[in-house]
């Protein structure tokens, strides 16, 4: 059986192609105008690589935010249900699921059979989400790629203080900072703190159970990983791409209904 | 001669009143910039005594409110907002009841007596609906902030502004701009409606059913003020100078504060 699974984010469309029960493969693009297309954008060039076509699959399923606009999607599926099952079948061990997306936060916790037992999902505050990430190396003239490397290098003790939670009033708090003379990477480190306190919070909402695996954009960010993992005191697991952990849970999904 | 003055120091301004026998004599504002807050208060203050043509032997006393007051000198003496709003606004409209302030960095509904805030309930975690929010909103239109305001008054068929968050607001903005060719008037007029609603909630937190007596500098956007207006159904009054009641309070607190030692 072939399946597929499409997750329409805010900043990224992820699709992953499952056949009896193996990854074939998977593509993800910039999320660009309405959820349809970025549904296209992403499925399009995940066939061209893979030689198979839309007649080859037996299911789709689509998550994300964008979910109820993908047309050639037969079921859609919640975010929650997909990342779960995803992380769980890449590791059966995983017990608590954080998904830091572009625009929102996901704290899972679950049981041996992957079956989700609480969860706790932030999507209307910036705060502890990408895009806080995004707002942070703008504010300090950097790419977002640079700063995970650039924040393993503050050795700044105690951290510069980023007190606010809200991403406005933090950036406006790393700009005081950049006039005080401070140098960006103990800014970062500090907005980083920040960030990491917001989202131990969300994850102590849902009770902590290792092993933790973080998932989304964010968990490819070397230094936020390893704040994080200091703040919880934990091993934190990781996909070797944590953004389709939704696609490759909708494909299985999939799978179920094919 | 019994003169005082009193200072407010907020996130993006600072605002100065010199008292001359209970009455007002100056009052200033300018931006907090990136100066030192202390040289930035020490300048307003000698601009303002300039222009009263008081000396600087003449001035009984100074108070502040607001944040960091004491990293500047000149203060004698600090008061918190809660004292010296509502007894800079029952000076100049005693009949006052209800307050609504919104800054720079937070919002405050105070319902008063007296001059004297009974009930106070405040939001300064989030930058909903406060002033820098509304400086992102002008930034992303290409408007000045002064402007937003008055265009949005043309509105005829406000938007509904699906984030609270303002960095999600403004990717939201941006859409409706954009993909929805939506009028700026009707976007500003939906945003400044959300931040009425919010508002809203807090005022009715407070227990009041007076009308809104609305200080802070965001009063001085009558599109702000007109959403307030519809979402509250109340009247809402703005003293000639919203911006300076603080600093007016604390210059009242101060004389008060002097006079009784």
């Amino acid at each position: 059986m072939t399946t597929a699974g499409v997750d329409v984010g805010s900043a990224s469309a992820k699709a992953l192609i499952l056949e009896n029960q193996r990854i074939v493969d998977w593509s993800i693009t910039p999320t660009i105008g309405d959820s349809a297309t970025s549904a296209g954008n992403v499925m399009d060039p995940l066939f061209d690589k893979t030689g198979l076509s839309p007649d080859h699959m037996d299911y789709i399923v689509s998550t994300g935010y964008g979910r109820v606009n993908v047309p050639f999607a037969q079921k859609q599926v919640s975010e929650i249900t997909c990342h779960a099952r995803g992380a769980h079948w890449l590791f059966p061990e995983v017990r608590t699921i954080l998904d830091i997306g572009g625009q929102d936060v996901k704290a899972i916790r679950c049981n041996a059979q992957g079956k989700v037992l609480k969860f706790v999902l932030n999507d209307k505050c910036a705060a502890g989400t990408g895009r806080y990430l995004d707002r942070t190396a703008a504010t300090l003239g950097l790419n977002v790629s640079e700063l995970g490397p650039l924040l393993l290098k503050s050795t700044k003790n105690p951290p510069l203080e980023i007190s606010s939670i809200c991403t406005v009033f933090a950036t406006e708090e790393m700009m005081r900072w950049l006039r005080k003379g401070e140098d960006p990477k103990d800014i970062l480190a500090g907005a980083t703190q920040a960030l990491v306190k917001r989202l131990r919070g969300f994850v102590d909402r849902v009770g902590l159970m290792p092993p933790l695996i973080v998932t989304g954009g964010v968990a490819k960010n070397t230094g936020v990983i390893a704040y994080l993992e200091k703040a919880l005191d934990v091993t934190i697991l990781s996909a070797p791409e944590p953004q389709i952990i939704g696609a490759l849970g909708a494909a299985l999904i999939a799978a179920q209904f094919g | 001669m019994s003169i005082y003055a009193g200072f407010d120091i907020g996130t993006e301004t600072v605002k100065l009143v010199i008292l001359n026998e209970g009455e007002m004599t100056y009052a200033g504002t300018v931006f907090a910039g990136i100066e030192s807050i202390s040289e930035i208060a020490e300048k307003l203050l000698e601009k303002g005594m300039r222009e009263t043509g008081i000396s600087p032997g003449e001035i009984r006393s100074i108070g502040g409110t607001g944040i960091n007051t004491g990293d500047i000198p000149i203060i004698k003496e600090d008061f918190p907002e809660a004292t010296c709003s509502p007894m800079g606004l029952h000076h100049i409209s005693p009949e006052a009841n209800l307050l609504l302030d919104v800054g720079a960095s937070k919002f405050t509904a105070m319902k008063c007596q007296d001059g004297r805030a009974v009930k106070i309930s405040k939001s300064d975690k989030c930058a909903s609906g406060v002033g820098i929010s509304l400086r992102m909103v002008a930034d992303v239109l290409a408007m000045r902030i002064e402007d937003i305001g008055r265009a949005s008054l043309k509105s005829e068929e406000a938007v509904t502004i699906q984030s609270t968050c303002s960095v999600f607001a403004e990717t939201e903005i941006i859409s409706l701009l954009h993909h929805y060719r939506k009028k700026a008037e009707d976007i500003l007029m939906g945003y400044f409606r959300g931040m009425a609603s919010r508002f809203y909630s807090l005022l009715l937190q407070t227990g009041s059913m007076d009308d809104i007596w609305m200080i802070g500098g965001v009063a001085k956007n009558e599109g702000v003020v007109k959403a307030i207006k519809e979402i509250t159904g109340r009247a809402v009054h703005i003293p000639p100078d919203p911006s300076i009641i603080g600093a007016l309070g604390a210059a009242l607190a101060v004389s008060n504060e002097d006079l009784k030692s």
